[in-house]
């Protein structure tokens, strides 16, 4: 970090936040302050809504994925735009036009209380663990490239996020989020266009396709079905649509950036934005990522990417050996990506065969070495982490004074924008569902105001806190996400009862909902397909089971929308 | 409230869907023509 990315760094950011607090000038209502008075034009929440899905932590590892394992990650992504326009058909009008502040409030009016504070309480808990993850997780990254002192990194982007989210509400997120998303976009562009100049002179753009493509890096497409592998076309479009229906139709921290809209056609085209950018913005992404694997072809990196691990392994005497078996397979590659440049100029397609299979061979040498070396690392607790160290190490080695500072902007902003939003709405599902449900129901707009504030504070200090401790309970967040992806397709099959089956009432869907998390259960406990298939498995399962139990159980209907 | 540029709502999403399918057509494509 230089001088000049430190000024860079520091006005972006002060940027985002001011901006984020001039537009929210004069929200003083609990309406102003949760729902921004249902003012938002389409664009603003469209990158909000982008914003809040692309972490910090996104960012750094989807670029390291594509330099591991390819582009196929994006497929992951192909059930989005489908999700987008149920979410947008189906979800948009119904939450709109019945004037709730959060998902939850609508499964109140729709079927009982048992079931909207069964799920807000779901929610707080999921949401409540894993909201120090957001600000932790950069900060161990940039602690092992530049050396920062983690605890200030999580604590000092903390206390900005509470400035901005207490004082302004959702209006200063929202607009604070436009900012930040168009600092990521140019950042994005500035990496993608340096790592293609950065590559040596006789090596244009086309020979970098080709060194990407021999590495088989260049495969966004997949057609094989495998279910225990997401990054498939089917498992993206189905497995992903329900992981997305769930997020975006279902998830307060998604559902209140588009409660926020001035109509339901405005929200429902940030959501029909959102569908139609977020695919080749995640394939732009992931092509960086390999065109940052061809930069490094030329130019040697380090065994790991993760000093941490890498300074771990070094004091190994076995260590010795990998780093010579890992220089030879280097050089060996390098050669082999040299041929094919060749073979290119000279248009000998029999020559850039040989080359693309020597090089493969180099690859899967260079592989083994580093992990052994991973291995050596680890030293028999658990695995090293080297994905999320790759692009960052690009960044900060080779990046040109001012661009380093520009992309570190991008990576706190994205760290901002999504703790921002789940403080934010962990404050209003306190505030609405328990407080004023439970607690007390007769107060004024201004007694709720101050209660919405006083919340937020206090789940900005809780993130704060417990991303002080999120690298240590390691192992707690990562069960809590289990558990967060057992009671996600929960959620979304009682979101489809309360939506397409008006005949299930209160008691049958929260029978069914049990149903359903017994058949998630199950599935874990017997079965071995991935996560991603949870959500179908638990969608179905309540949506059956609601109606099944609505045949057999007599309820009493007051008061019910 | 009708959508811009589309005469319906349902117009609209299915153009959505159009771009969704060429998007992984334009996908396969950039696979078979520059992986190996």
């Amino acid at each position: 970090m230089r001088p000049l990315d430190w000024l860079v760094m520091v006005c972006a950011l002060a940027g985002v936040v001011l901006y984020g607090l001039y537009r929210s000038r004069g929200s003083n209502t609990t309406s102003g302050y949760l729902l921004a008075n249902k003012t938002m034009p389409w664009y603003a929440m469209a990158l909000s809504i982008m914003a809040t899905q692309a972490s910090a932590i996104t960012f750094i590892s989807t670029t390291g994925q594509s330099y591991v394992d390819g582009m196929r990650f994006v497929q992951f992504y192909f059930g989005l735009p489908v999700a987008m326009i149920l979410v947008a058909a189906v979800a948009v009008p119904r939450f709109l036009n019945s004037g709730v502040y959060t998902a939850y409030e609508y499964l109140e009016r729709r079927f009982d209380s048992k079931t909207r504070t069964l799920v807000s309480a779901v929610f707080l808990a999921q949401r409540g663990l894993g909201v120090g993850v957001a600000l932790s997780a950069p900060s161990v990254v940039l602690t092992a490239i530049l050396g920062w002192p983690d605890q200030w990194t999580a604590l000092i982007v903390g206390i900005v996020v509470i400035a901005y989210t207490v004082t302004g509400g959702i209006t200063a997120i929202t607009w604070a989020d436009f900012i930040q998303m168009l600092i990521m976009s140019i950042g994005l562009i500035v990496a993608l266009t340096a790592a293609i100049a950065l590559l040596p002179s006789d090596v244009s753009f086309g020979d970098a396709v080709a060194v990407a493509g021999a590495a088989s890096r260049l495969n966004p497409v997949v057609w094989k079905f495998d279910p225990s592998d997401r990054y498939n076309v089917w498992s993206g479009l189905i497995g992903g649509m329900f992981l997305m229906l769930a997020y975006f139709g279902c998830d307060q921290s998604q559902v209140q950036r588009y409660l926020t809209g001035k109509s339901i056609s405005q929200s429902r085209l940030s959501l029909l934005f959102n569908a139609v950018v977020k695919i080749p913005m995640q394939f732009f992404i992931l092509f960086i990522g390999a065109m940052v694997f061809v930069f490094f072809t030329f130019e040697k990196p380090p065994v790991l990417f993760n000093n941490v691990a890498l300074t771990r392994a070094v004091q190994k005497p076995e260590f010795a050996q990998i780093q010579g078996a890992y220089d030879r397979a280097f050089d060996h590659r390098k050669a082999a990506a040299q041929d094919i440049v060749n073979a290119r100029r000279s248009s000998d397609a029999e020559a850039e065969t040989q080359g693309v299979q020597r090089f493969k061979a180099a690859q899967k040498e260079l592989d083994g070495a580093r992990k052994e070396a991973a291995h050596l690392a680890a030293d028999g607790n658990g695995t090293v982490i080297d994905t999320n160290y790759i692009f960052l190490t690009f960044v900060t080695k080779y990046l040109p004074a001012g661009l380093v500072g520009l992309l570190l902007a991008a990576i706190f902003g994205a760290a901002m924008s999504v703790s921002s939003a789940e403080i934010n709405s962990l404050a209003t599902v306190s505030v609405i569902d328990v407080y004023k449900r439970h607690w007390k129901s007769n107060g004024d707009d201004h007694h709720y105001l101050r209660a919405s504030q006083w919340a937020t504070a206090f789940w900005g200090v809780y993130a704060v806190i417990t991303a002080q401790f999120a690298k240590n309970l390691g192992s707690l967040v990562e069960a809590v996400n289990l558990l967060g992806s057992f009671f996600y397709g929960g959620l979304l099959g009682v979101f489809a009862l309360a939506f397409f089956f008006p005949r299930v009432k209160g008691t049958a869907a929260f029978l069914g909902v049990l149903g359903g998390e017994v058949a998630i259960f199950a599935t874990w406990k017997f079965t071995s397909v991935a996560f991603l298939w949870y959500n179908v498995v638990g969608c179905v399962g309540v949506v059956s089971l609601g109606l099944l139990f609505s045949l057999f159980v007599k309820e009493d209907t007051k008061g019910q929308a | 409230e009708r959508p811009p540029f589309f005469k319906t709502w349902g117009r609209l999403y299915t153009a959505v869907i159009v771009f969704l399918v060429a998007v992984i057509a334009l996908f396969d494509q950039f696979t078979r023509s520059f992986n190996r």
